[in-house]
């Protein structure tokens, strides 16, 4: 399937309504590493105002934040959590000292988890898996540098590591 | 004083910057700072396996620090990314007890423990330390240089993670920079992000983002980029080649990394530097590095 | 030069001790400061005022305007500041520092610092040689840097103590300064001296500080030379500012056509100040106001996270900078300020998050509007023991409630020292503690009033014999004018029959001098010509009176403001100018009477009108100083709305709690009389005697009291059908919720809730009748019950429905707390208010649009809670007839100035105090009848009222009872009484009058005589002033109001901005004294101009003494082009105290005017 198809499938709110807000969800959230402060949200929008990606997006981070306070599950479908850079603007600068970049992360989790992902992510997830790194060593350029061989990684330690964290079977009903 | 420490790759140096740990070791070598080779590492996991899985990449980033710890050794990385991660995930472990249970069950059978004995550093960071032993050795002094210097955003941010730099108003690898006689000129930009991590989700998107980051290089009037860190340099010296703004100017700046600009003011030979692997001309600059 | 008590000195080491009453000490000068002293001195009380800058005022003195009313802040503050240097119960000790405070209640040692200033302040005359001959430059405090100030310098024209301050650690001892000064007051081995002070009590009046805005590094201050603070940016708008009001890029000077405010940096943020600074938003909109009314065109962004405004009539003020000025309020906060290096811009990325955009914005100029910190004192009150909160704040001892006792009994505190808070809340508390001080006292009785002697009437009946003083004033005045020549000038004018030239007329020793001539030549009137009788009047008439003479014959002739300084290279136009304003002078001295101040009685008890927390307050507080009360309540219990709340306090302490506190206090009085179920029908009289009629049940009783408070309360709005209030099941107001919650009413754990905000608050004006006020308390209110509802129902879920979340200082702090127990804060935009209707799973249903998401959500709730508005009760009409006290257009009381006066009415003797005047919170409710008690203290104390001398007098002969002078007057001092034969005439009540004049100009039938400004002597000055003009140079005669543009001259000759000498001015207490006879009388001897010079309109030292005089201005220029003269002969202009250089651009304007128009056909 196609990038746009798999994620940030909610372009708009135009028109959209809401009802029963989901609390549970808004805890769920706040349970995630950096989730502590979440509800402390009081809606300044300084983190979209210093977001490199805020206006490439359907959805801003305030607004991303928006949803998680009201419980709107919805919020995994934005195009903001994929398109966070990660670059931690937000969450430095946060006047109620939220770790938004952390959450967002944590998001990342739960939509991949519903395959809700780009498409690098699940190949990543196999080289990470196969050979315990994202990129193989350039050999020839190292023996023109006169560069040593990078060290050697014996990856069924790392594949034992990852089966234990259950990294290839992430989606839900698998 | 020499100073010890396991040099911690990562990835993409290795496949894509062999430029950046030549000429690492080049200045480490002469400022004898002591690099071991970190046996058996693997990926840090990166902000990749950290949107994937958050156990997994605290387990990956977590063995690294243990095999080091394992060794008694302090960790040095050039890299942001591995620099962001290892630090990230030894924050998180530190402070969070059940996640250090959590991950220290599942290193276990590897006979590897986390406990925090092995610290994380950035390679640029050790080079602040000595910076007046950098500043004995500059052989050629590289006046006329106008770098804009790109920290990138992992060596700064989450500050309480990071710990290295002021995060709004970084200076310290400016002034390792000025030593040379270059000047780091302020941009408007400089603080953004490069785009990288989302090479990834959104090639365009990334793109956009460098557009604007070249912009506002190029009207601060810098001739070069500066980095320390293999996946911003992906941007400015791979994804920028034959990148142009809406009237057909070329955005293109020679990029380089900051130990290949110390390097070529210490006097260290180009080729030791890897200079001829930078991908975007240095041309406009070459006389100026002495090259 | 201001009086100084006698001090014993010991070397350095001086111990003051006052027989009888101990003084109180007041910790800082700013405007809280200020009130206190000026409430105590009142009460007969010593006053030391400390303050560490070289002069008093504090921030204010540094404001341009003040908000909501625009007034001038120098015009409305400086009065008082002059005031303190006056008033024999008050020593200002500036430059100086608290050093210790030992002792307990009613007893305290203070030890001050007083820094040496290296100038001997008794023979400094503030004359400002020093100053300019002084080679070097330092930053000014007082403009924030943006202007030099010498080493040797007095830090701004208004200063007080007008005296000069040596710099030590700029001075390099060149000795310059010491050669200049004629008066010999500079002594650089003055060493420091330690003073110690037995005090009766202290009041802190510390302050605060703004937070330097590089603390906050991403907004770029102090890198990009563009971004200015709030205090600086006040600075550059005010005319007496260091670009003369121009606002000015400080990159290249360039006038900025966009400007960005950038609201809560560093407040309101977990990493800098957590709390709320209060006071931002409002001024940050005033700010841009004032710009606008500079520049129209300017273009202004208000970035902002909640706009907030808690005092009275500031949510109109936002609104009116919204509608009328076309300030733009963005919702969303700057993440950083970015800088264009080649054309100084700034690059400001914000969002609309109104809009869900993102603006990417190039503005010239950004003014950051920083969070208030207090000053660093917490090493002096840890020593002293007063304790502070975590924000280095002092905490009020027991409870949110309590906002003046300080936690050591017998130290008290106002303004900012307490907390963020605003000029009026700062006013009130100073009079509170003022008031709480005065009880750790043993008071002293008042003394005797002085009435017209027989020597006077004496001399009165004799040949008018003036003595002229020329004062030399070092080369300041004889410098430029010749001062010998202009004496022996003087000697020649009728009826003077003696003249001398002093070297300085305001040195002691010039006061001997004057006294011994008095006696020696008889002088019946004296003349000194010197400064501005604005700061120096006070002396000479203290001294005359010493000599025997009533003060009243006493006349000042203004040489050196009004022209050595400012005609400094026209020395022999100087010269004759002198003659003229000497000349002047005499004709209106030989004209001049004895007056006495009319003296009443005080009635030594005080009615009090609501028996709510505000009126109990000032209840107990005068019972306590030893007066009769009667405090009146229209209910059977006392408490006001208070008792209809269970809980408001963040501790959930039962309100029921605070209200037996004040009752205790009350009904344990025996001064104190309360009368439930009571109301008064009639009131007569006025201050000092008030005849009242109570009525409780079917009986009446009459009472006679000297002062009334008022403190009627506001009631809390049940509205039906509001939001389906009445008319739906479980909707509820605040009030219900609390009482239902206190008695585990109809709830069960795991409820959902939604409280709407703003119920019947801020409404649109343009509704009839509509609630355009922000009630202040709700939101707070609203927080507080909802967290009291989630300890007792912990899996309640509640959503507040809000538009901006108001709430100040430390209550963000439960803010915060109410978010993070997963309290949902949906914010609603105005027009799209939320609907309530019958809910299908629970009862109701709440559809509401966030305004951030615009998506609209459906809530079902079991109960919808109304935080309501906070209306003003339907009695206060009967209360505004009784007592002749003003009504606003929303039903609550008008105070006498929104700013200064919170708890005054205009009428003096009748005070008001908590929300009656506007919602209010508990505290400040508190402090305000703590703050009237003082206000009504005054009198009591003083057990007389001296009224003004300067009044108008009613002849019954002359008056047809047309009453045009009562409708005028602002202060109700002028009735028409019926008289026999159905000739009814006007009686002016001299306790009542302020003496502007007003009446007198504008009586057609010319019945009244105003003293001391009658139109005899005001003819007598034209005609002196227009006789022998060189037929080559322009005439411009020119009446002046005395507290705006004649102080505005004042400023531009301390400024010394140089002027042409054309203009010849005649003061007058206020603009509406000025009559078109007056004008007339000008022109027809040969002015080739007549300009008359006012307060701008609203500021207005008598209300609307300017607006009296337009149309008296509008008919004379009718007149004059009947009369063949082009009407721009006659010009009528508005020029503030502290427009000094608006004065004077505006004389060269009038001066080029009248040449371009020649000479008058009228001349002779």
């Amino acid at each position: 399937m196609t990038m746009s198809e798999s994620w940030g499938t909610l372009k708009s709110f135009e028109g959209r309504k809401f009802e029963a807000l989901d609390k549970e969800f808004t805890q769920e959230v706040s349970a995630l590493l950096g989730g502590q402060d979440l509800t402390a949200c009081f809606q300044c929008a300084k983190c979209s105002a210093g977001c490199p990606v805020s206006d490439k997006v359907n959805v801003q981070v305030h607004q991303l934040m928006r949803m998680l306070l009201f419980g709107l599950k919805e919020v995994l479908d934005t195009d903001m959590v994929w398109l966070c850079t990660t670059c931690y603007t937000c969450q430095e600068r946060c006047p109620q000292g939220i770790d938004i970049t952390d959450i967002i992360f944590g998001l990342k989790n739960m939509a991949f988890k519903k395959r809700i992902t780009p498409p690098g992510y699940i190949a990543a997830r196999k080289s990470l898996y196969d050979v315990g790194r994202l990129y193989e060593a350039t050999e020839w350029e190292r023996d023109d540098l006169g560069l040593d061989p990078v060290p050697a990684l014996d990856t069924t330690q790392t594949r034992k590591m990852l089966d234990k964290t259950g990294l290839m079977k992430l989606e839900e009903g698998e | 004083m020499a100073q010890s420490y396991e040099v911690f790759l990562g990835c993409a140096i290795p496949s894509r910057f062999n430029n950046y740990e030549s000429s690492m070791r080049a200045v480490a070598k002469e400022l004898g700072i002591e690099l071991i080779d970190f046996e058996g590492a693997s990926c840090c996991g990166t902000v990749v396996l950290k949107s994937i899985d958050e156990t997994s990449w605290l387990s990956m980033s977590g063995r690294n620090i243990a095999l080091a710890e394992s060794r008694g050794h302090q960790i040095v990385t050039p890299c942001n990314g591995c620099f962001g991660s290892l630090k990230d995930v030894y924050h998180v472990l530190h402070e969070n007890e059940s996640q250090r249970k959590r991950v220290n069950d599942i290193l276990k059978p590897l006979g590897l423990k986390y406990t925090g004995a092995s610290k994380v550093r950035h390679f640029v960071e050790v080079l602040y330390d000595v910076r007046e032993q950098i500043a004995e050795k500059i052989t050629h002094p590289l006046d006329g240089l106008k770098i804009a210097y790109h920290p990138g955003c992992h060596i700064l941010r989450p500050s309480e993670v990071a710990g290295f730099d002021d995060p709004e108003l970084p200076h310290k690898i400016d002034e390792l920079l000025e030593l040379t006689g270059a000047k780091s000129v302020p941009w408007g930009l400089k603080l953004r992000c490069c785009g990288s991590p989302l090479l990834i989700a959104s090639e365009k998107t990334a793109l956009q983002i460098l557009k604007e980051k070249m912009i506002s290089a190029h009207e601060a009037g810098a001739n070069c980029v500066v980095t320390n860190c293999p996946a911003c340099h992906t941007q400015f010296d791979i994804q920028a080649l034959g990148l142009k703004d809406d009237s057909g100017q070329s955005l293109e700046l020679p990029a380089l990394f900051v130990t290949q600009v110390l390097g070529a003011a210490m006097g260290i030979d180009g080729t030791k530097l890897g200079v001829e692997l930078n991908r975007v001309s240095l041309d406009p600059i070459r006389g100026l590095l002495g090259l | 030069m201001h009086f100084v008590w006698p001090l014993r000195t010991f070397g350095a080491e001086r111990t003051m001790t006052e027989p009888g009453t101990k003084p109180v000490v007041i910790i800082g000068a700013g405007i809280a400061g200020i009130r206190a002293a000026l409430d105590l001195a009142g009460m007969g009380v010593q006053v030391y005022m400390i303050e560490k800058e070289p002069s008093i005022g504090g921030h204010m003195a540094q404001l341009d305007k003040t908000f909501p009313t625009l007034d001038c802040s120098m015009c409305i503050m400086g009065p008082w500041m002059v005031d303190c240097s006056r008033n024999p119960n008050i020593e200002i000790m500036a430059y100086s520092q608290v050093t210790a405070i030992t002792g307990k209640q009613g007893d305290f040692k203070v030890k001050v610092l007083k820094r040496t200033r290296r100038v001997d302040r008794n023979k400094c005359t503030g004359c400002g040689d020093c100053q300019r001959v002084c080679p070097i430059e330092v930053k000014n405090e007082y403009d924030l840097g943006l202007k030099m100030r010498k080493a040797a310098y007095i830090p701004f024209p208004q200063a007080v103590p007008n005296i000069a301050t040596i710099d030590f650690e700029n001075c390099i001892e060149c000795m310059t300064c010491f050669n200049t000064c004629k008066a010999k007051a500079i002594d650089f081995s003055i060493p420091d001296e330690t003073v110690e002070i037995d005090a009766g009590a202290v009041i802190l009046a510390t302050g605060y500080r703004l937070l330097d805005p590089s603390e906050v590094p991403e907004y770029g201050y102090g890198r990009f030379a563009n971004v200015v603070s709030s205090l600086e940016y006040e600075r550059m708008v005010s005319a007496s500012g260091p670009t003369g009001g121009v606002v000015m890029r400080p990159s290249d000077g360039r006038e900025p056509h966009r400007i960005a405010f950038i609201q809560c940096v560093g407040s309101r943020d977990v990493n800098h100040c957590a709390y709320c600074s209060r006071i931002c938003c409002t001024y940050a909109t005033k700010e841009s106001i004032i710009t606008k009314e500079h520049t129209p065109e300017v273009h202004i962004d208000i970035l902002y996270n909640d706009m907030r405004a808690f005092g009275k009539g500031f949510e109109e003020f936002l609104v009116r900078g919204e509608t009328e000025y076309g300030l733009n309020y963005v919702k969303g906060l700057p993440s950083e300020v970015m800088e264009d290096p080649t054309t100084g811009e700034l690059i400001v990325r914000h969002a609309d998050a109104k809009g869900g955009t993102i603006l990417v914005d190039k503005y010239d100029l950004v003014v950051l509007c920083p969070a208030m910190v207090p000053n660093e004192n917490s090493k002096f009150f840890d020593e002293v023991g007063i304790k502070y909160d975590d924000y280095g704040y002092v905490s009020g001892e027991g409870g949110h409630t309590e906002s003046v006792r300080t936690s050591v009994p017998g130290i008290y505190m106002c303004g900012t020292v307490n907390q963020p808070k605003d000029i009026p809340d700062s006013v009130s508390q100073a009079s509170a503690a003022a008031a709480l001080a005065v009880l750790d006292l043993k008071l002293k009785r008042h003394e005797p009033t002085e009435a017209i002697t027989e020597a006077d009437l004496e001399k009165m009946t004799g040949e008018p014999r003036i003595g002229v003083f020329i004062c030399s004033c070092g080369i300041n005045i004889a410098g430029t004018v010749d001062v010998a020549e202009v004496t022996r000038y003087a000697s020649t004018l009728p009826n003077v029959v003696h003249a001398e030239n002093l070297l300085y007329s305001c040195s002691s020793d010039a006061q001997v001098v004057i006294k011994d001539a008095i006696k020696q030549h008889n002088l019946n009137r004296v003349i000194v010509a010197s400064c501005t009788p604005r700061t120096h009047e006070p002396l000479f008439r203290a001294t005359i009176e010493q000599a025997g003479l009533n003060k009243y014959l006493f006349e000042m002739a203004n040489i050196r403001e009004h022209c050595s300084w400012i005609h400094q290279t026209a020395k022999d136009e100087a010269t004759s100018k002198a003659m003229d304003l000497v000349r002047m002078a005499a004709a209106r001295s030989r004209l001049l009477e004895p007056q006495a101040e009319a003296v009443t009685q005080v009635e030594p008890s005080a009615l009090v009108i609501g028996a709510g927390v505000a009126g109990m307050s000032a209840a107990s507080l005068i019972a306590e100083a030893g007066y009769k009360v009667y405090l009146v309540e229209r209910q059977d219990h006392v408490g006001g709305l208070l008792s209809q709340f269970h809980t408001v306090d963040f501790d959930f302490r039962p309100t029921t709690q605070v209200i037996e506190e004040h009752e205790k206090e009350v009904r344990s009085n025996d001064n104190i009389e309360l009368l439930l179920s009571s109301e008064v029908v009639e009131s007569k009289g006025s201050i000092g005697d008030f005849d009242v009629v109570v009525k409780t049940g079917a009986k009446k009783r009459e009472m006679k009291v000297g002062v009334v408070i008022v403190a009627t309360g506001a009631t809390a709005l049940e509205e039906k059908g509001l939001y389906g209030f009445g008319k739906l099941p479980e909707v509820m107001t605040e009030l219900e919720l609390n009482q239902r919650v206190a008695s585990d009413e109809g709830f069960s754990d795991g409820e959902t809730f939604a409280v709407i905000h703003c119920a019947g608050s801020r409404e649109d004006q343009t509704l009839e009748g509509a609630r355009t006020w922000c009630s202040a308390i709700c939101c707070t209110v609203a927080l507080e019950h909802t967290l009291e509802l989630l300890e007792k129902y912990p899996k309640s879920r509640v959503f507040h429905i809000y538009r901006d979340l108001r709430v100040a200082y430390s209550v963000e702090d439960k803010y915060r707390e109410a978010r993070k127990k997963g309290v949902v804060f949906i914010r609603f935009d105005k027009s799209s208010p939320p609907e309530v209707k019958k809910g299908k799973e629970k009862a109701l249903r709440v559809e509401v649009t966030d305004q951030l998401l615009g998506v609209k959500l459906l809530l079902d709730v079991d109960h919808v809670v109304l935080a309501t508005a906070m209306v003003p009760p339907d009695k206060n009409k009967a209360i505004s007839e009784l007592f002749k006290v003003p009504l606003n257009m929303s039903g609550f009381f008008m105070e006498a100035h929104p700013k200064l006066r919170p708890v005054d009415f205009q009428t003096d003797g009748v005070f008001v105090a908590g929300t009656a005047t506007a919602p209010k919170s508990i505290d400040e409710a508190i402090a305000q009848g703590r703050g009237a008690a003082a206000r009504a203290l005054v009198p009591l104390i003083s057990g007389v009222r001296k009224a003004e001398a300067i009044v108008s007098v009613v002849d019954p002969e002359v008056c047809v009872g047309c009453g045009t002078c009562e409708i005028n007057c602002a202060y109700n001092a002028i009735e028409v009484m019926p008289g026999e034969g159905g000739h009814d005439y006007a009686m002016s009540n001299p306790v009542l009058c302020q003496g502007c004049g007003k009446c007198a100009a504008g009586c057609p039938s010319g019945a009244i005589t105003m003293k001391h400004f009658t139109d005899d002597q005001i003819r007598a000055q034209i005609r002196a002033a227009l006789t022998d003009v060189p037929p080559n140079e322009p005439r411009i005669l020119t009446i002046l109001c005395n507290w705006c543009s004649y102080a505005g001259a004042d400023s531009a000759g301390v400024s010394r901005l140089q002027q042409p000498s054309s203009v010849r001015d005649i003061r007058v207490m206020c603009t509406g004294r000025v009559s078109v006879a007056h004008i007339l009388e000008a022109f027809r001897l040969g002015a080739d101009m007549v300009w008359i010079s006012g307060c701008h309109f609203g500021d207005c030292h008598y209300q609307t003494g300017n607006f009296a005089f337009e149309p008296r201005y509008n008919i004379a220029k009718k007149l004059l082009q009947k009369a063949g003269l082009e009407p721009e002969r006659l010009q009528f202009t508005q020029i503030s105290a502290s427009e000094g250089t608006i004065w004077a651009e505006t004389v060269k304007q009038m001066t080029q005017l009248a040449e371009k128009l020649g000479p008058s056909p009228l001349r002779k």
